[in-house]
């Protein structure tokens, strides 16, 4: 397996919080709303289990709403302690992204 | 909500199928979950697509999602590099067919291995068995015919077709169970041909009555042959009295 597709699968998870920070959404608007992101997704179905994990986990809650197109459709939101979560995995990831940026910087500019 | 072609619909089940196979063997993620999603993925995806939604149209949208057994390696941490022989060779193909078992395969598998231990015990055990086995499975053929394809299908007809044969054998046999080895040939036929008249005149007024008890094997029984059962049974019954009153 590449080291993208690593970096992509460690990151969905997060992603995939942050789409639902402050929406309601279902499955296939999170999945629309990744895609125009590049980079992101690895396939489109691969949000499901993420999301089937998040919610045993308790940090997105569902509920189920009928659809006058097709089946029922499960809307996803945060939970209190998914909201609390996501900002701790923000800064995790602010923080893991500055330092790369930096090492990149000082290896570019040779001041080490 | 749009048709699909038969086709489409049985590729569909037949799909996620195998998602529900992919993810059983993670116990932290809800198959009936994912595949409530993807139904409602897959549907809005076909939303802009004429009808009838064809196989081909289908195909295309869950090619997008990718394959659906890299989907619970997405959450799985790295493998570890070497495994045993042992890891190899029981416990994963251990592992393999608990996944196969409590995916869509688990009750069709069930019901043939309850039919094919309960007919060398067929008289006190197995009956019961073969009952129970033959109204779950007819549960599943009626309810959720979607869910056996190919394979699957014939696996659950075979406890069907012997439910149904120890089902219409302990309609139609019921006076041998009264006279539990007890009479003489020409008593028995006598029992069993007035049974049969009367059987034969219940089905005879409403046959769909049978059909739906005998589902799938008796789509065909109508009033004519319940009739003839009627006659058969009047044949028996006036033979048999003809040589008892004689003797």
């Amino acid at each position: 397996m590449s080291w993208t597709t690593q970096l992509r699968k460690g990151a969905l998870e997060l992603a995939v919080l942050n789409a639902l920070n402050g929406d309601r959404l279902y499955g296939y608007d999170i999945v629309r709303l990744l895609r125009r992101h590049d980079g992101l997704m690895i396939g489109d179905g691969t949000v499901y289990p993420i999301l089937s994990r998040l919610k045993a986990d308790g940090l997105v809650r569902a509920t189920i709403e009928d659809s006058p197109d097709g089946p029922p459709r499960k809307y996803y939101e945060l939970t209190r302690v998914g909201r609390e979560a996501l900002n701790e995995m923000n800064h995790a990831w602010q923080s893991l992204v500055s330092s790369v940026e930096e090492l990149r910087q000082s290896a570019h500019k040779g001041n080490r | 909500m749009k048709t699909w072609t038969p086709d489409a619909s049985e590729h569909f089940e037949s799909w996620l199928g195998s998602v529900r196979l992919s993810v059983a063997s993670d116990p932290s993620l809800d198959a009936d979950d994912i595949t409530q999603d993807l139904r409602a993925h897959v549907h809005a995806e076909l939303e802009a697509m004429p009808e009838p939604v064809t196989i081909g149209a289908l195909d295309r949208v869950l090619d997008s999602l990718g394959n659906p057994s890299q989907w619970s390696e997405t959450l799985k941490p790295p493998a570890e590099p070497s495994a045993s022989w042992f890891q190899r060779h029981v416990t994963d193909v251990v592992a393999e067919w608990q996944k196969r078992l409590a995916g869509d395969w688990g009750l069709p598998v069930m019901l043939l291995a309850v039919t094919v231990l309960a007919i060398p015990t067929f008289d006190w055990i197995g009956t019961p068995l073969l009952l129970l086995v033959y109204f779950v499975a007819r549960a599943q053929v009626n309810y959720a015919p979607q869910s056996l394809t190919g394979h699957k299908k014939w696996i659950v007809y075979f406890p069907l077709a012997i439910g149904a044969g120890v089902l219409a054998g302990l309609v139609l046999g019921f006076p041998l169970t009264l006279l539990n080895g007890n009479g003489n040939s020409f008593e028995t036929m006598w029992m069993l041909g007035s049974w049969w008249v009367v059987v034969g005149v219940l089905a005879a007024r409403d046959p769909k009555r049978v059909q739906s008890a005998l589902k799938p094997f008796a789509g065909a029984f109508d009033a004519s042959h319940a009739r003839l059962l009627s006659l058969v049974g009047a044949a028996f019954l006036i033979a048999s009295s003809v040589i008892l009153l004689s003797r």
